[in-house]
């Protein structure tokens, strides 16, 4: 948690911001003690954090094959395997700040690394949704004043964004209009099932909804197209609320995406994107994006950093195909990882062997993660008790961690601040000769 | 005593600020500076630059190159992002392609106030250019709030703390009020300058221009208020932008028109079949009132990236085209629009658009109110500037151009009729001194002693977009950083943020 300016209704108070997920919710009362309005796993991440931070003897820096090892000693042999590998991959950098991400990519670029922060769209074989068809999105808080009309789209923000509802659905619309709300599909986004029609299957309802908004007469095995299609006329302001889709092809997103284009060009709406929220390797995922397409042309799926030109293969060079193909020899991790990421290494251990896969973790995480392939792992320290820098929140919102971050990079003058450890990592690097 | 630097030596300097032009001399550059001849330059390097032209850096005041807005045309045409250079490059190459153009200072035209701080991280990492953003400060919901109670010393404060926080340079307008329309319906852009706002009716577009430019002439900012008016894009549009310089003209306000050629077409509304020119009524308005200053925004052919501030204008274009879009709106303040668009040399429309924004250079009398841009990449690419410049200053060139485009368009524009050459003091001034000046910085421009050392050589070459596309050396604050196309050093350059007058 991390301690901002308070509020205008409480001036004199100040809040914390909540990294455990993209809400960045930024109303958490402060101290260690009175987390009231923190969900459950933000006060269960922030106590775990807190724990960390308080033992008493305080954890080891850095870990060597799992055995405690001095920082300095670590970062050695991390920049010496850097030095040596054939191809790197720098992959997380959603749990890191605006800050530690540009750090990573300045050593992605001495390297002449992969980069790639993960994100589902980049992982599915037809490539990022914007690029077919478009994107129609909005601030929460615009869903929150305006819409009239919520649809949840195959999606459970209250498994996957505690306080999404509470914070943006649950508050009444301005002058008393009455906010309708409409679920559509399971509970959660699940596994895709061709079987199911209209109502179980994303791709196959939007496409239903569409063409019967657009006139044509669909047959449906449930009343879900008509009822959405007589709640969208009756309504001035349509949000369609998504989570993070599990179709390898990407048309769940692409369908969807396609439909509000659709209703846009006929009144207010837009899609709110939510993600895979608390699952989705943290908290900055809009602000990974936003670095690395400012930097690289591309959300994700960089082949090879460069600040001359770089390119972007989505489905081909995205962290969970880089490693399960074997193209990598060497992968840095910052921060959290997106489970299917993390699924990919643990999968991967067999290869370690014989592939000589090295992998650096830097993560505020206490204990050293156990497995095949964790070779180096250097722990930062962790944003919800030592804030500094700035992230993105899930819809783009600036949000800044501490108090003072305007012009500075303050993360990175903490020596034991993600954006430092990475600096220092990219200095051993440049001065062992490293790839360039 | 200076500091030894160096000595450029026998260029053709074109220096309209201080009333040379093409004059044979020597430029003495010391500290990032342009200095006096000193009484003792041994010790001073030379620096041949015989048979060279040489003109001050390069100034766009009006481009989008950062912020998210930009950030979402770069994913949105994965196609024109692998192109070479990419139709919205990535912001390293963004400046790197700007000094080998010849270009060391870059203003984006349109980042909302909540946008600020990202912008200026991405800013951070555009290298050799000095840089600065104008702020959509009258989309925030307080400051409408404000000038719909005409609360002028409100205005000013919330526009001045908007500056101050964001750390702009200048205040944008992009169709005044049409968040608020936006927000509440489609083709809401689709009003007058005098329909009052849907929820605001003590304010219309037209008291909400008025006002505003009061307020950033009150705070003193070094740029009027920057007016993307209402409108853009649409049959008939040429009625607003004729009224929106009344409106200035009436209030006595200074104030820039940004991208006129998109807000200069004849027509009836939404009648795209009556589409034409209404450049001659506006210029003539124009050349009549000199607390008026443009850019152009001119298309040129090819495919590219169409971004604004403006939602309703790209939800239009989008609808028209059937092309897939993106917008994103924001809270309490406006949004952006962004799509892929092919400017075709056979569309009738698009070679209006062609010959509409060229008339603008051509009928304008006083070069200095004049800013050259395409409103990258809205237009076309800034690295399209020489090909503009040798429409302009070729008139055999643009002949040849006009051949080419849709009949309809050679055959009524009165473009075929107008022989107009700039000269290379006159495209010295359209890129260089006029920008420099409209936006309000005293020591860019121009070469004279205290100048920023921004400095172009080119070669003299009668092919102008040859000789436009590559000059010789590029010095910005006297650092050498690109030569013959090829970058040679990457200095981080400067932030320029106005703050109000103290």
């Amino acid at each position: 948690m991390t301690r901002v300016a308070g509020t205008p209704a409480d001036s004199s108070a100040a809040a914390t911001v909540c990294t455990a997920c993209p809400l960045l919710c930024d109303d958490i009362a402060p101290g260690a003690v009175d987390l009231a309005r923190a969900c459950a796993p933000g006060a269960a991440a922030f106590a775990a954090a807190s724990a960390a931070a308080g033992a008493p003897a305080g954890a080891p820096a850095a870990w060597i094959d799992g055995v405690p090892s001095a920082r300095g000693a670590a970062l050695d042999r991390a920049a010496l395997a850097l030095g040596a590998a054939r191809r790197v991959l720098i992959t997380g950098l959603a749990g890191a700040t605006l800050e530690g991400i540009a750090t990573a990519c300045d050593l992605a670029e001495t390297l002449g690394a992969a980069v790639d922060p993960s994100g589902s769209d980049m992982t599915a074989a037809a490539g990022p949704t914007i690029a077919r068809v478009g994107s129609i999105t909005a601030e929460w808080e615009e869903l929150r004043d305006r819409a009239d009309l919520v649809i949840f789209w195959f999606c459970n923000p209250a498994a996957t964004h505690p306080r999404f509802l509470e914070r943006f659905v649950a508050p009444a619309l301005p002058a008393g209009t009455v906010r309708r709300t409409i679920t559509v599909g399971p509970g959660a986004v699940g596994p895709r099932d061709p079987a199911n029609g209209p109502g179980t299957d994303p791709t196959e309802t939007a496409r239903c909804l569409l063409l019967n908004l657009k006139g044509h007469a669909v047959a449906s095995t449930d009343n879900t197209v008509a009822d959405l299609h007589a709640a969208i006329d009756a309504a001035e302001c349509v949000a369609i609320v998504t989570g993070a889709t599990g179709d390898p092809l990407g048309l769940d997103a692409w369908s969807v995406a396609g439909l509000v284009q659709h209703l846009a060009h006929r009144k207010p709406a837009f899609q709110v994107p939510l993600g895979a929220g608390i699952a989705g390797g943290g908290a900055n995922v809009a602000g990974a994006a936003a670095v690395c397409t400012w930097r690289y042309g591309a959300a994700g799926a960089i082949a090879r950093a460069d600040r001359g030109g770089s390119l972007s293969l989505p489905g081909e060079a995205d962290a969970m195909h880089l490693i399960a193909r074997g193209e990598v020899d060497c992968v840095i991790t910052i921060g959290p990882l997106a489970t299917p990421v993390e699924e990919a290494l643990a999968a991967s251990s067999g290869l370690t062997a014989s592939s000589g896969l090295t992998l650096i973790r830097v993560n505020d995480e206490a204990e050293p993660r156990m497995g095949g392939t964790s070779r180096i792992q250097l722990r930062a320290a962790s944003l919800l008790v030592a804030p500094a820098g700035t992230m993105l929140r899930g819809d783009g919102r600036w949000v800044p961690l501490a108090l003072s971050t305007e012009g500075t990079c303050p993360a990175a003058q903490v020596s034991d601040s993600l954006p430092a450890i990475v600096a220092e990592l990219h200095a051993r690097v440049r001065a062992s000769g490293g790839q360039s | 005593m200076t500091a030894p630097g160096f000595i450029l030596v026998g260029g053709t300097i074109h220096d309209p600020v201080n009333g040379r032009d093409g004059v044979v001399g020597d430029l003495y550059i010391a500290a990032g500076n342009v200095v006096a001849q000193p009484a003792d330059a041994a010790g001073w390097r030379r620096v041949d630059a015989h048979g060279l032209v040489i003109m001050p850096g390069g100034v766009d005041l009006h481009s989008h190159v950062a912020g998210p807005k930009v950030n979402l045309g770069r994913r949105i045409a994965p196609q024109l992002a692998r192109r070479r250079p990419a139709a919205v490059p990535t912001i390293h190459a963004t400046g790197a392609l700007y000094a080998a153009l010849g270009y060391t200072t870059v203003f984006d035209a349109a980042i909302a106030t909540s946008a600020a701080a990202i912008a200026h991280r991405e800013l951070a990492d555009l290298p050799i250019l000095d840089k600065g953003m104008y702020l959509l400060a009258a989309d925030d919901r307080a400051v409408l709030e404000a000038l719909a109670r005409d609360d002028a010393a409100l205005v000013a404060r919330l526009v001045g703390d908007a500056i101050a926080a964001g750390r702009g340079w200048a205040v944008k307008v992009a169709n005044p009020g049409g968040p608020a329309f936006w927000k509440r319906g489609r083709r809401g852009d689709h009003h007058d300058l005098d329909t009052p706002l849907p929820d605001l009716a003590s304010l219309t577009p037209r008291t909400l221009l008025a006002r505003l430019a009061a307020a950033v002439e009150s705070l003193g900012l070094p740029h009027p208020l920057h007016v993307h008016t209402a409108n853009l894009g649409l049959p008939g549009n040429w009625r607003s932008l004729h009224e929106t310089m009344r409106t200035f003209v009436a209030a006595g306000r200074r104030a820039h028109l940004a991208h006129v050629q998109f807000h200069s077409y004849s027509g009836g509304d939404l009648d795209e079949g009556s589409f034409g020119s209404g450049v001659a009524p506006l210029v003539d308005y124009f050349n009549a009132h000199d607390n008026l200053t443009l850019d152009v925004g001119q298309v040129l052919f090819g495919d590219t990236v169409a971004m604004t501030g403006d939602a309703a204008a790209a939800e239009h274009l989008a609808a028209a085209t059937g092309t897939p879009w993106a917008a994103h709106d924001l809270h309490l303040e406006g949004g952006c629009g962004i799509l892929p668009i092919a400017y075709k040399e056979t569309s009738k429309i698009h070679a209006w658009q062609w010959a509409i924004g060229l008339e603008w250079f051509l009928t304008v009398s006083d070069p200095w109110r004049v800013a050259l841009s395409t409103d990258h990449p809205n237009g076309a690419h800034f690295t399209a500037y020489p090909h503009l410049m040798a429409l302009l200053g070729d008139a055999a060139f643009r002949r040849a151009a006009l051949d080419r485009v849709h009949p309809a368009v050679r055959k009524r524009s009165p473009l075929a009729g107008i022989d107009r050459e700039y000269s290379l003091q006159e495209l010295c001034i359209i890129t260089r001194a006029a920008p420099a000046r409209i936006a309000g910085l005293p020591h860019k421009g121009h070469l004279g002693v205290g100048a920023d050392a921004d400095i172009t050589l080119y070669r003299t070459d009668r092919d102008l977009a040859r000789m436009f596309a590559l000059p010789a050396a590029v010095y910005k604050a006297g650092v050498l950083v690109a030569e013959d196309g090829e970058v040679r050093a990457t200095p981080s350059g400067q932030v320029l943020a106005a703050s109000a007058s103290d």
